[in-house]
């Protein structure tokens, strides 16, 4: 359900899937003519079969249904067979078998051929195919079949861009301006084709428009960057590329979200479990853009370079969080804070000889950080130097005798090195 | 391949081009990977082979192509399980060097110029426990010495490692999660046959990724080599080198660093080369299917700007996943050409289907210049060789048979590796370079040639041993002339950053002339 009416967006998870990326007047004559396949409506294109074996159960047995629903479906009336090759091939598509698929929805237009929504799938499943031509094919003619279809001019957009007809890309974009849902998305596809033309003024107020209106989509900044470099204003570029990030620019879109709802193996639990991880990151993102924000208003607070470390951190962006601890420490060189979070985030990315360095120093700073003292000796044992790490864990345990993990980790250095644990409570008598 | 699904399995092994005694032909090293698991033991039996060229000319006039295999002789045992190999003489004795990379450990084997070789890792102070793929030598700081740059991977344990799963639910390989990505290192070498690891110094930890593609080139041209680093789903990194031992990263701003829809891309194999033929060096990288090679046209002004639609290439690549490449002029019409070996990563449905055990095969591209900006696919009339499926990984671009048109030897994944003999030598005019610094000569890796043509534009190219996917390549200048057998002259920048001016009469169309540093006109 949408309780608040807000529009839904695609998850993270389909859309990373399909983001491979009016208005009769706007389409080629002939669009919205029956494909010639429709015309033999008889006509079924073969189904390619894949290994069910390794599969999970549940997918399993969703995928067999499908391909029995496909064998079953030649003996239907049309519009009970279109809806059985659609259902099977949304199966097919959920499970990112997109060259299965694509046949199920191309036999279902043959039956249905008015119905968009066979068009809309044949479109991506074609795109993930890498068929651009037949994608943008069936876009052409999902969106001149259903009007207004914004999310549709979008994904159609996207495919020209890819063909590199930048051409009929900006004009589809530009009929998707018209729509506010879609306008930032259309704001952000004709920045992009600004760019790919050499036009970086104009590609900086289409980058700027979807910014405007969609904050969080941190991937515009990469390209916002560039405009203003090329413009040759240095300071704004910096500050874009140092804002940049991975959150894409939303859009709703009904059909994709119908299609990831339904999938068995998320069921409801998953779906709102999704919904609720976008809801997170969009909220981290939203913070993320608050610091970035911050951080050009007032740089030399290092409050915010370690809030907006730690935001990246959660975002998953591990790069942009270490750009910002680096700035935290250069900012206060003997801030133990900012040293513990660059040094456990080097740690954990591999580079664990300059983690442990910053990990000392932090020590160093703040001798009675337990956190610090902790993550030192976990990196130096990770590594191998056993010794330092027992004495680390040694202090430690001294320090918060309660802490069972340091106890656990420190009587496991102690058996590694070849000591003896020692003894927690005094051994009973003989009897 | 283990059938447990070991990450390291997909991303091996490179090869390369290399003539280790100096008899004028390349001779080839090939990386191998060998037991592969948390108790697996090196086998030596079935480790790195090196293969002597010995072909000949029989009175004929016909070549006969030979090789043979001189591992034992040579005393090159790697370590462990194999990635990469970069080639370089960091010693300046004339004959080169081999630095292999491999998961959690590395080797310098110094060339003792009698057909052996000797570990110097631990003397030379080179190694490295990460998991390394591609590396680079080259002269950073233009002391006359190659300095190493190795690139990291991740941060792999095999107690950690669980085999991912598909949309579908099936066991499948993983993609790399880029936070487990770790820097790669850059060591100095102090002309004493120790080198120094000045990562931090440099200011390399300042960004990375997951490494899997490097290349050294004067991108900026300042006369200073700068660094070009391709991550696996991580954007990449364009560092530019500050004169003082120090780098600085501007890829972002500069417009390489990500696919021009903002996202960073899967890259693998990269090289660098003036494909428009505008005196600057151009980079490209192919990637994960699906996302199609990335082209990035140096404009000049360390800017960059995408051609990876406009040139075709992204569209035509889409469905393959690439590794090794280079630009090369396999007709030698003074264009640079596209070649990538390619193959999947996660399984092909079709092929799974069809009962191949490893279904991941795609084939090999050749991409034709057509002069104006755009290429086109010329795999079908490239041979029966570019339409065989194999898992290709690494790629070593040179002229084997020294007919002056550029071969290709490619490693496979569980497969054997394959010798790809251009068959176009001859059918038009080149000019072949062996740039040669310091005493008693070793190559000048990152030397940039001005080919000056009468009544024509000049050709740039440069002297490498750098770039595809964990390999290394002849890094002899070869250059395509088409129809026209003459040049009036050509200027060398070598690496030293010394410009010297070689008149007409130094060089010979259709052969190989070797220049030395020095030797010519010194240009201001």
């Amino acid at each position: 359900m949408n309780a608040g009416g807000r529009p839904r967006l695609a998850t993270p998870a389909l859309l990373a899937l399909l983001a491979l990326t009016s208005f009769t007047a706007l389409f080629p004559a002939g669009a919205l003519a029956a494909p010639a396949r429709a015309q033999a409506a008889t006509k079924t294109l073969p189904v390619p079969r894949v290994q069910v074996a390794g599969m999970e159960p549940a997918v399993r047995e969703k995928i067999e249904a499908a391909y029995r629903a496909v064998a079953s479906a030649k003996t239907l009336p049309p519009a009970d067979a279109a809806a059985s090759f659609g259902e099977a091939g949304r199966t097919f598509l959920r499970f990112a078998l997109p060259a299965v698929a694509l046949p199920c929805f191309e036999n279902a237009l043959a039956r249905a051929p008015q119905d968009y929504r066979w068009e809309y799938f044949a479109g991506f499943a074609a795109k993930l195919s890498g068929d651009l031509e037949r994608a943008s094919h069936h876009f052409q003619r999902a969106v001149a079949l259903r009007t207004p279809f914004p999310a549709g001019l979008i994904r159609l957009g996207d495919v020209e861009v890819q063909r590199s007809d930048l051409e009929s890309a900006a004009r589809t974009y530009t009929a998707a301006l018209a729509f506010p849902e879609t306008a930032p998305a259309a704001h952000f596809g004709l920045g992009r084709i600004a760019l790919l033309r050499g036009d970086a003024r104009l590609a900086a107020e289409h980058l700027e428009a979807t910014l405007a209106a969609q904050p969080t989509a941190s991937i515009v900044h990469s390209q916002l960057a560039i405009a203003y470099r090329r413009l040759g204003q240095l300071d704004k570029a910096a500050t874009q590329a140092a804002a940049q990030g991975k959150e894409a620019v939303q859009f709703p879109d009904s059909l994709l979200e119908e299609l990831e709802a339904v999938s068995p193996r998320s069921g409801v639990r998953l779906e709102a479990a999704l919904r609720e991880l976008q809801e997170a990151r969009v909220a981290l993102a939203k913070a993320a853009h608050d610091f970035q924000e911050a951080a050009t208003t007032d740089p030399k607070d290092i409050r915010i370079w370690l809030g907006l470390g730690q935001t990246m951190e959660s975002l998953g962006d591990a790069g942009a969080a270490e750009r910002s601890y680096r700035r935290a420490v250069e900012l206060d060189p003997q801030s133990s804070l900012a040293r513990l979070k660059l040094g456990t985030l080097l740690a954990q990315r591999g580079a664990r000889g300059q983690g442990i360095e910053e990990l000392k120093l932090a020590v160093r700073l703040r001798p009675d950080s337990k956190e610090a003292r902790f993550n030192l000796g976990n990196a130096l044992a990770q590594e191998g130097r056993l010794a330092e790490a027992e004495a680390e864990f040694d202090a430690l345990v001294k320090m918060a005798p309660q802490d069972s993990e340091a106890r656990a980790f420190l009587d496991q250095l102690r058996q590694d090195l070849g000591k003896q644990a020692p003894a927690k409570e005094p051994s009973p008598p003989p009897h | 391949m283990t059938g447990k699904l070991y990450m390291p399995e997909m991303m091996g092994a490179g090869v390369a081009l290399v003539d280790y005694d100096n008899d004028g032909r390349m001779d080839v090293f090939l990386v191998q990977g060998g037991p592969l698991g948390p108790d697996a033991k090196p086998d030596p039996a079935h480790g790195s082979r090196l293969f002597h060229n010995d072909s000949w000319t029989g009175p004929d006039g016909k070549r006969h192509l030979h090789f043979t295999d001189v591992t034992e002789k040579s005393g090159i045992r790697p370590a462990g399980y194999g990635m990469g190999v970069a080639v370089g003489d960091y010693d300046n004795d004339g004959y080169p060097d081999l630095y292999l990379t491999g998961l959690g450990w590395a080797q310098l084997w110094h060339n003792n110029g009698d057909g052996t070789f000797t570990d110097v890792t631990a003397k030379s102070g080179t190694g490295n426990d990460h998991w390394g793929v591609s590396a680079a030598f080259f002269d950073y700081d233009r002391d006359g010495f190659l300095d190493l740059y190795v690139g990291n991977y991740l941060n792999y344990s095999f107690t950690k490692d669980k085999p991912c799963k598909t949309a579908a639910g099936k066991p499948s390989y993983c993609g790399p999660v880029t936070a487990n990505a770790v820097p790669g290192r850059l060591f100095h070498n102090r002309g004493d046959g120790t080198f120094e690891d000045v990562t931090a110094r440099a200011g390399l930890l300042g960004a990375y990724g997951p490494g899997l593609g490097v290349v050294a080139d004067d991108f900026d041209g300042d006369g200073w080599p700068d660094l070009y680093v391709a991550n696996d789903e991580s954007g990449n990194q364009l560092w530019i080198n500050q004169h003082d031992g120090t780098f600085k990263e501007i890829a972002l701003v500069a417009g390489c660093a990500l696919s021009p829809d903002g996202n960073p891309q899967a890259s693998m194999g990269i090289d660098a080369g003036d494909y428009d033929g505008d005196g600057r060096d151009d980079v490209v990288m192919d990637n994960l299917t699906g996302e199609g090679d990335a082209l990035y046209r140096n404009l000049g002004g360390q800017l960059f700007d995408d051609g990876s639609l406009a040139s075709g290439l992204r569209q035509a690549s889409l469905p393959f996943t690439g590794f090794g490449l280079a630009w090369l002029d396999y007709d030698n019409d003074s264009w640079l050409d596209l070649l990538t070996v390619n193959g999947a990563v996660l399984a092909i449905e079709a092929q799974q289907e069809a009962g191949d055990p490893l279904p991941l095969r795609q084939t090999k591209q050749l991409f034709h210049n057509l002069g104006n900006g755009k290429f086109a696919e010329v795999s079908r009339e490239a041979g029966p060789a570019f339409a065989f499926p194999e898992v290709s990984r690494g790629a070593a671009f040179g002229d084997v048979d020294n007919d002056g048109s550029p071969d290709v030897v490619v490693t496979n994944n569980n497969g054997p590796a394959r010798l790809l003999m251009n068959n176009l030598g001859g059918k038009a005019h080149w000019l072949g370079l062996r740039l040669l610094t310091g005493k008693p000569g070793r190559d000048a890796l990152g030397a940039r040639v001005e080919i000056l043509r009468p009544g024509q534009k000049s050709l740039w190219r440069r002297a490498r041993a750098d770039g595809s996917y964990a390999s290394a390549n002849d890094p002899r200048v070869l250059a395509g002339l088409a129809d026209r057998p003459a040049v009036s002259g050509v200027v060398v920048h070598w690496p030293s950053g010394r410009i010297e001016a070689f008149d007409a009469g130094a060089v010979k169309v259709d052969a190989y002339t070797t220049l030395r540093e020095g030797t010519g006109k010194t240009r201001p």
